[in-house]
């Protein structure tokens, strides 16, 4: 009897359950649907430079004021006499390039069209690792005339700097970037949006990278956070320079020579840092570096190979303190070069 | 007796609040951005961020491998698991970011190379927090699956979402996801939404049995995890420094279909743990270990989650009987040496073993078998075909007398012959194919060059068949493999001169980049030689590829794994790229392969031991020295007609 009770009244909550639970993914969906048809509207197809040599002559960009402000990556699209920018109701602009900032990889364009809606990106929000997000763009280009911008679901993976050989590296932004599960960074989908699933602006979706630590495609975004400076700059129409790695160089680099260290002969392109020998009197026999050590960090940084070994060095003034981190026998063991005494 | 309403109200409470707040309508979507927050949280301090330095550079093949990878610890005293992934390239140190920050020395400790794990060790004064596993019986497809990975910082896992997607997969090594998963996070683990761990995510391919087999499936949806309690189940034998490998029975089996044939016994290897168990040719394997084998998939997926060193209980249809058959899986097969008996048979004829050659210093010479003599049983078994010959003499007993049952004249003859091992070198060269006498000239068949590509591949190929195609019963089939370093174009037009003398097609592959070969591009080169074996009778036992640099790789790689279609494999500047697992030498299946180096240059070093590693497992290698006009990478003509001969006696028994 009591038994039975409690089956009913389960039962009876399972229906409930069961009927309660339409309503609200109906509602869940119901407010993603509205979201997305509102970001859409403020999302724009641009046409310009390409279409040599499989690239692209096209890309992405959002509206970010009321004033016909176009916010989109810096590429060689926008390297063309006439840029065009379509928006979501299909309407045709001829856009001009108001300013860029290659430090970002960003470039805001400027069209003659007021009062359309955009992205206040005051409103702007930083989403935590496992936050869902949504991703707006015209990847591969599907997008045409009024048909609105492709949207992606997914969630951030990891918040992380753009991580970037310096001199061999195609983006000169190296700060944080939104790493996400979805696959956003397709050709086509450089300048559009990431947002959160309220459709707030969370980041700009950058061109098409490799990670340089693994070779893997990156889905990447900026987030706002970063690029809320330099995008106010471009407003009032202040341009910066691209910056040239090779001259933030130092004068009288670190090497190895210089230090009196003797590593073991550098045969393959990954041959690992081992100390072959240390120079009498030298700063390396100063530091306590020993033959066979291996060492793995200077300066925090891992340290894979010789060749990586000397390029960061060369960024290093011969006086400056570096500290190093070894192993040996196994065990790792913390040195200091150039350490005052 | 207040319980249940106690829920049922707040059910109806929570229910009545989220209707009536059409402004908090993502409420839904928010609970679950926390169950996703909450289940990483509760294995995040177990997931640690490895860095490895230093290590081989690749020896010709694709690159991969990466410098940082993931690990999940798995015993508090400081074991952890990750992807052999990461490892490959040998690496000469290892550090291990552990949860309090300090970075500490790794050691590898064993390794599973049946479903590409490592096992570390790493020194720790504090005890390190174990993640709870959840058992594979309980997965579902379809529920929530996270992939956890600590390469882009040490501290906050990176996190991807996702599905369950299946629960046995890759011949039931794992559970696949169609969260992203890639190096980024391969040696991480796969949990559910309570946080539990499913599994160590890392590449699987149910193909390619190497670490990095499954790789190019990274990002798209099919990722894989190795369940995590079976493994603990196996985590003793790995802390004591003893490598999982896969369980061979030593058996090959009958039908090419794995999914519709029976496990029928075609061929079973001497000394091998079926052989011991008194497993024999033509028994059907119907069970094991209680499950049903009703097609040779099943057996795959048994022995997929099975190891060496594991008895299995099987059930065996031996003509009307059922047997019951205890085998010990071993790691590794006593190597197959091929017996060779010295002989060529007639390609002209189909219904015959009739010899046509007859090698100097081997066991057919030695025990008088004559050209003209037809062979009509080998022991026990009648002879009719070269097919037939090959395997019977392929399966018997090494080491040991064999009774060749010959017909010279009109008379039957007993000869009494001992097979050695195939030579290590090229053969002397025998007459070239010729045509059956008055023989009509086939109209029907295609020759010359003709360019064809796949409709849904980038490669590039083209194909020529020599005149001689018209009246010769089969074709060898050459297939070039070139790339940027190693140019065809120079050598095509001497590759056809030699088609006709030798009665071979030539089949030209570019790669889809046109630069270099990628591992994914086997089941392209596959699909054109199939191309080509539809449209040609083509003989599999004188099918070559031969390539340079990336294209030699490929030669090698395609070799392994085709060896139905594919024979002899030549390698010119190239070795045998790294993580690619030598597969053994079998009976039914057979591959000679040809280095070709120039004396002393980097590659003949870096290959040296890969050849040593072959003839170890009895395969045969021929290293030769590239004659060294043919250019820089190229092959000279000598090289080319020298090639050309070895294809021609290629089918010998």
């Amino acid at each position: 009897m009591r038994e039975k009770h409690i089956t009913q009244t389960l039962l009876a909550s399972i229906v409930v359950l069961g009927l309660l639970i339409p309503i609200q993914t109906a509602n869940a969906e119901a407010t993603l649907r509205e979201v997305t048809r509102d970001v859409q509207r403020k999302v724009v197809k641009i046409y310009g430079a390409g279409g040599l040599r499989g690239l692209e002559s096209y890309q992405s960009g959002s509206l970010i004021s009321d004033k016909g402000h176009v916010l989109t990556a810096w590429s060689y699209v926008l390297d063309s006499s006439v840029i065009t920018v379509v928006l979501d109701d299909g309407r045709h602009f001829v856009a001009e390039l108001a300013a860029a900032d290659p430090r970002f990889g960003i470039a805001l364009l400027k069209i003659d069209a007021e009062n359309l809606p955009h992205f206040s990106l005051d409103k702007g929000v930083s989403p935590k690792v496992g936050d869902r997000i949504l991703s707006f763009s015209n990847l591969f280009g599907i997008a045409a005339g009024d048909e609105p911008a492709s949207v992606l679901s997914g969630y951030v993976s990891a918040i992380t700097p753009l991580e970037a050989r310096r001199s061999t590296f195609p983006s000169a932004y190296q700060g944080p970037v939104l790493i996400v599960d979805a696959i956003v960074n397709n050709p086509g989908a450089a300048g559009g949006v990431l947002t959160d699933q309220e459709g707030n602006f969370a980041g700009l979706l950058g061109k098409e990278l490799r990670s340089s630590r693994n070779d893997i495609w990156l889905n990447y975004a900026i987030p706002i956070a970063q690029l809320r400076e330099p995008i106010e700059d471009l407003l009032a129409g202040r341009s910066r320079p691209a910056i040239d790695p090779e001259k933030e160089k130092p004068l009288t680099p670190l090497t190895l020579t210089h230090l009196g260290l003797v590593l073991v002969p550098n045969v393959l392109d990954k041959t690992p840092p081992y100390v072959e020998r240390v120079e009498r009197n030298s700063l390396a026999e100063t530091a306590k570096l020993q033959p066979d050590d291996l060492i793995l960090y200077a300066d925090g940084t891992l340290i894979p190979s010789q060749k990586a070994l000397i390029e960061t060095f060369s960024y290093k003034d011969r006086d400056d303190i570096v500290s190093l981190t070894v192993l040996r026998d196994g065990q790792l063991v913390e040195l200091t070069l150039n350490e005052l005494q | 007796m207040s319980k249940p309403f106690s829920i049922l109200s707040c059910l109806l409470l929570l229910g009545s609040l989220l209707i009536a707040s059409p402004g908090q309508a993502q409420q839904l979507n928010v609970a679950e951005q926390q169950a996703i927050q909450a289940a990483v949280d509760r294995v995040a301090t177990s997931v640690v961020q490895i860095e490895t330095v230093g290590g081989l550079i690749e020896g010709g093949g694709p690159i991969e491998g990466a410098s940082r990878t993931t690990g999940t610890i798995v015993s508090p005293d400081g074991f952890i698991l990750s992807s052999l992934y990461g490892f490959i390239q040998e690496p000469s140190g290892i550090l291990v970011s552990m949860p309090n920050g300090k970075r500490v020395a790794g050691k590898i400790i064993a390794k599973d190379t049946q479903r590409n794990l490592i096992l570390l060790k790493v020194e720790t004064d504090a005890e390190l927090a174990v993640p709870e596993g959840v058992a594979r019986e309980e997965l579902q497809p379809g529920q929530w699956a996270i992939a956890l990975g600590k390469t882009f910082a040490k501290d906050v896992p990176s996190v991807s979402v996702g599905i369950v997607s299946a629960t046995h997969r890759v011949w039931g090594k794992a559970v696949q996801t169609d969260a992203k998963i890639s190096p980024n996070n391969y040696g991480g683990p796969l949990i559910d939404i309570q946080g539990r761990v499913i599994g160590i995510l890392t590449p699987l391919s149910p193909q390619d049995p190497s670490a990095t087999g499954g790789f190019e499936w990274y990002d798209s949806g099919i990722g894989f995890a190795v369940p995590l309690t079976e493994i603990q189940q196996r985590l003793d034998t790995l802390k004591e420094g003893k490598d999982l490998k896969p369980g061979l029975l030593g058996i090959n089996l009958k039908g090419k279909d794995i999914v519709a044939d029976p496990a029928e016994i075609a061929a079973v290897r001497y000394n091998s743990p079926a052989q011991v168990a008194g497993i024999q040719e033509k028994d059907i394997l119907i069970g094991a270990n209680g499950r049903p084998i009703e097609r040779q998939a099943q057996l795959k997926h048994i022995l997929g989650e099975a190891y060496a060193g594991d008895t299995l209980e099987f059930k065996v249809k031996r003509g009307e009987e059922e047997l019951s058959v205890s085998v010990t899986l071993a790691d590794e097969l006593i190597p197959y040496d091929r017996p060779f008996l010295g002989l060529l048979l007639d390609r002209n004829i189909a219904d015959g073993a009739v010899v046509t050659h007859v090698f100097d210093s081997t066991a057919a010479k030695t025990s008088g078998v004559q050209v003209g003599d037809k062979i009509v049983k080998y022991d026990d078994t009648e002879i009719d075909t070269a097919q037939t010959l090959r395997e019977a003499v392929a399966t018997a007993e090494p080491d040991a007398a064999h009774k060749l049952v010959i017909v010279r004249g009109d008379a039957e003859q007993v000869l009494d012959v001992t097979p050695e091992s195939m030579p290590d070198d090229f053969l002397a060269n025998v007459a070239t194919p010729t045509a059956p006498e008055g023989v009509e000239a086939r109209e029907d068949i295609i020759t010359g060059d003709s360019d064809f590509q796949l409709a849904e591949e980038k490669n590039s190929a083209r194909l020529f068949v020599p005149d001689s195609a018209k009246r010769l019963p089969s074709l060898g089939l050459v297939v070039l493999l070139g790339d940027a370093e190693f140019k065809v174009e120079p050598q095509w037009d001497v590759w056809k001169k030699h088609a006709d003398t030798f009665g071979y097609a030539v089949l030209e592959i570019q790669p889809a980049s046109e630069s270099r070969w990628t591992r994914p591009e086997i089941s392209v080169v596959r699909k054109l030689i199939d191309r080509v074996r539809d449209n040609y009778i083509i003989d599999a036992t004188r099918t070559i590829a031969v390539g340079g640099k990336s294209g030699g790789a490929m030669a090698l790689l395609h070799g392994f794994e085709n060896r139905d279609v594919q024979t002899g494999a030549v390698a010119i500047g190239a070795g045998i790229p790294r993580g690619t697992n030598i597969p053994d030498n079998e009976p039914l299946e057979r591959l000679e392969i040809v280095f070709m180096n120039a004396k002393d240059s980097e590659v003949a070093l870096t290959v040296a031991p890969q050849i040593e590693a072959l003839q170890k497992v009895k395969f045969t290698v021929i290293p030769v020295e590239t004659t060294g006009n043919g250019g820089e990478s190229g092959l000279s003509e000598t090289d080319i007609e020298t090639l050309s001969n070895w294809l021609n006696t290629l089918d010998r028994i």
